[in-house]
Formats: C-alpha cells, structure tokens, sequence
C-alpha cells in the first residue's frame, strides 16, 4: 500500500548539524540535536500504527495545529522514537488534547508544568520502557524518547515555543521528557491502570500534570519512619496544589518504601487517606495572595475540617510505584491548577 | 460580537499566537503594562482608564 504524505518537504542534506540548526532557527526543537525527518524515516515510524497517517487525533492549543497521525510520527523521528514506540506516543497525545485534561492553559502557563507519562502493562517490557533503577533519568530510549516527542509536538502543533508561547518562568528539566513505567514486578499494590479501572494485561497510558519532583529520602525499613518522612515533605506552602483544591499530585514511591509500607497495614488508598489527612496545613497557613489564589476555586472548598490539605480528595493524590530497589528515594511531584489525570488503552 | 482582548505586555506574543491558533488574527488587542495582577486596585483602574478610548475603538470600530 502507498502511503500518502503531505508534510511540506524542505531540499535539506539528510545531517543531523544541518537539519537540526535549520529547524532549531525555526522554533521547531527542543534545543537538542534532531534526528532528520526524511520520508524515508517517517514512513518507517508510521510502521509502527495502523492509524491513517492524515487522520488528525485534534488541534493542538493555543495554536492549534492538527494532530495528524504523520504530523506525530515526524516529531517522533526528530526526538529519536522506534517505530513501536509510536502506539505509546499516539495514546498518550489523545490523552493529552482531551478538554479535561486543560491543556489550554498548560501549554502558556508560567507554572513549572508539564505532561507526565506512566505507563502500565506488558507494553512496557515488549519496548524496553524502564520502570526500575534510574527511571526519571538518563539511559532509556524509550523513556526518553517518548516523552520527548510529546514535548516536540506540544512545540511543533502548539506552538509552544518557550518565551514566546511557552510562559514558564523558570521550567525544569522534566519539560523535556517526562514518561515513566510502574514497576508492577515490585510493587506490593495493584497496579495504577488496575486502580483506574483497566485489566492487569492491558497496555495503558496515564497521563498527568506535575511540577518538579521534590525527592523523599528515608532508608529506614520501618513503616513509621517513613510515614513520619512523607508526612513532613509532602505539605509545602508554595505548591501549586496548595492553592487548588482540585490537583491530581503524584506521589512516585520506590518499590521498597511501597513494600514497607505495605507491611506497615497500608493499602494505597488507606496510605493516601493517612497522608492527605496527616499533612493539612492551618487555615491562616497561606500568604494573602495564594489565599486568595485557593477562594477563587471555590470559597466552600477553602478548608477541610478546618484545615488546608494538600488535595481536598484523597483519592485525587495519585500513587505509582516506580524505580528501582537500591535506596530509599522516593519523589513527590505537586500538581499545577490545570488539568485532570486521563488513562486509555494503548492501541497500535 | 464586538470583542476587544486585553492583555499584558509579557503576553503580547501569547495573545498574537492565540488569536491566529483561533482564526481570529485580526481581532482587537489592547496591551496593559506588566505585571499588573499584585498591583493596587488603584492602579490598575489608572491603567484600564488610560486605555478606555482605545478599548472603544475596538469595539464600535
């Protein structure tokens, strides 16, 4: 079968120096080298989907590019994706131009924000997608590139350039990609994508807004250290969920602090309970501004029995497990005003 | 409808990309100084009244 491409095609050497200093003068990377998107290579990318490579997934905000299925396949080329990593890509960017998930007001915001990526299921070992040791970090292709497609077209579709669209004062270093898998071998729960409503054997993709991770240390194997550790760093007067009542904050455990804590009595949503309940900060706690900043979702969501907690629903503190077992580092990365959690099956 | 969209200086760049995103690239714009969202109310009433002639030009204009 001929596939159709419609992307315009500029008469460019197929170089990395050459095509990544032509696109980056044009707004069109991250700042980091591109893998040329030749046809060639493109086509090879859509091998990896059975989807219409002009069929258009949405317009992207605030510019509102289309989606088109070849349109991702060109950013996953440039951030250096497998074709088999394109299902993951493809899922995860419906998930993001969901009206819910208020990526409208992500893409120009001056908050540190960006889309997360965790996924469940055999997809990940079938990819080579890291869910242990090193998991935010360097060293994984698919994590890496992954994500990093996204942040590509979150620029190319949405024009999302920074400082020009792209109003984030400081930004982070997970704005360049951001995508996990859970370590479900190791965890002593049931996985993310089961608590949300999906089998154990399905491939799903969760995607959710956070800020910087703040990173938990506490190697004691005893639960009640760790409690006492997570309970004092997840409250933090500055954090955007602080001041919105309605955030989706991740709390990323490693599998040993997940493990302890399971042997403490805890499951996850009697962990989220004790630590939303434990971590509430006074009512006068807030500076005028985030006060108010907190009254404008709603004055009769101001206070929990009296207090401020850092998400007024537990059951809105997301929990997954990933990283590897070496130490006792876990990281709680806050929730920005915008946006909800969404999940969909991975479909190629 | 008449609509006029007022914005900051920081977010010039903004307000240009999302009007054009929107199919609206002509639609009026009037440009306040920044920042203006921690200043007085006293001030930002002096700033919007500096402005009322052009925000009524776009919208009768």
């Amino acid at each position: 079968m001929t596939v159709e491409l419609t992307s315009t095609v500029a008469d460019l050497p197929d170089d990395v120096e050459v095509v990544s200093a032509w696109l980056h003068e044009r707004g069109h990377t991250d700042g980091l080298p591109v893998v040329p998107p030749t046809r060639e290579r493109v086509l090879r990318m859509l091998a990896g989907t059975t989807r219409d490579p002009a069929f258009s997934l949405g317009p992207v905000p605030p510019t509102n590019g289309a989606a088109t299925v070849e349109k991702l396949a060109v950013n996953a080329v440039m951030a250096g994706c497998r074709p088999e990593y394109l299902p993951v890509l493809l899922t995860a960017f419906e998930l993001v131009l969901e009206p819910g998930f208020q990526l409208a007001g992500m893409q120009p915001t001056t908050n540190p924000l960006t889309p997360m990526l965790i996924v469940n299921g055999p997809v990940r070992a079938r990819i080579g997608l890291n869910s242990s040791t090193g998991v935010m970090g360097p060293g994984w292709q698919a994590n890496a590139t992954i994500g990093r497609a996204v942040r590509l077209a979150l620029i190319n579709l949405g024009g999302a350039r920074p400082g020009e669209v792209d109003k984030c004062t400081q930004g982070f270093v997970g704005k360049f990609s951001l995508c996990v898998g859970e370590n479900e071998e190791d965890s002593p729960w049931a996985p993310l994508h089961v608590e949300r409503g999906f089998a154990a054997e399905q491939d799903v993709v969760t995607v959710v807004g956070v800020n910087a991770a703040i990173n938990i240390h506490d190697s004691s194997d005893d639960w009640k250290d760790v409690v006492k550790t997570f309970c004092g760093s997840l409250p933090s007067l500055g954090t955007p969920n602080v001041v919105d009542p309605h955030a989706t904050p991740v709390l990323a455990l490693n599998p040993l602090h997940a493990q302890i804590l399971r042997d403490g009595g805890f499951d996850k949503a009697g962990l989220k309970q004790h630590l939303v309940e434990s971590t509430t900060l006074p009512a006068d706690a807030l500076s005028n501004r985030r006060a108010h900043l907190r009254r404008g979702e709603g004055a009769e969501h101001y206070l929990v029995n009296g207090r401020i907690p850092i998400v007024n629903d537990p059951a809105s503190l997301m929990l997954v497990v990933t990283g590897g077992m070496g130490g006792g580092h876990s990281c709680f990365l806050p929730a920005g005003h915008y946006g909800q959690a969404r999940s969909a099956e991975i479909t190629p | 409808m008449p609509s006029v969209t007022l914005f900051t200086e920081a977010f010039a760049g903004l307000a240009v990309a999302v009007a054009t995103g929107a199919g609206a690239a002509e639609l009026p714009r009037v440009v306040l100084p920044h920042p203006l969202n921690d200043r007085p109310e006293p001030d930002i009433r002096a700033a919007l009244r500096e402005r009322v002639a052009a925000i009524v030009e776009g919208l009768t204009a």
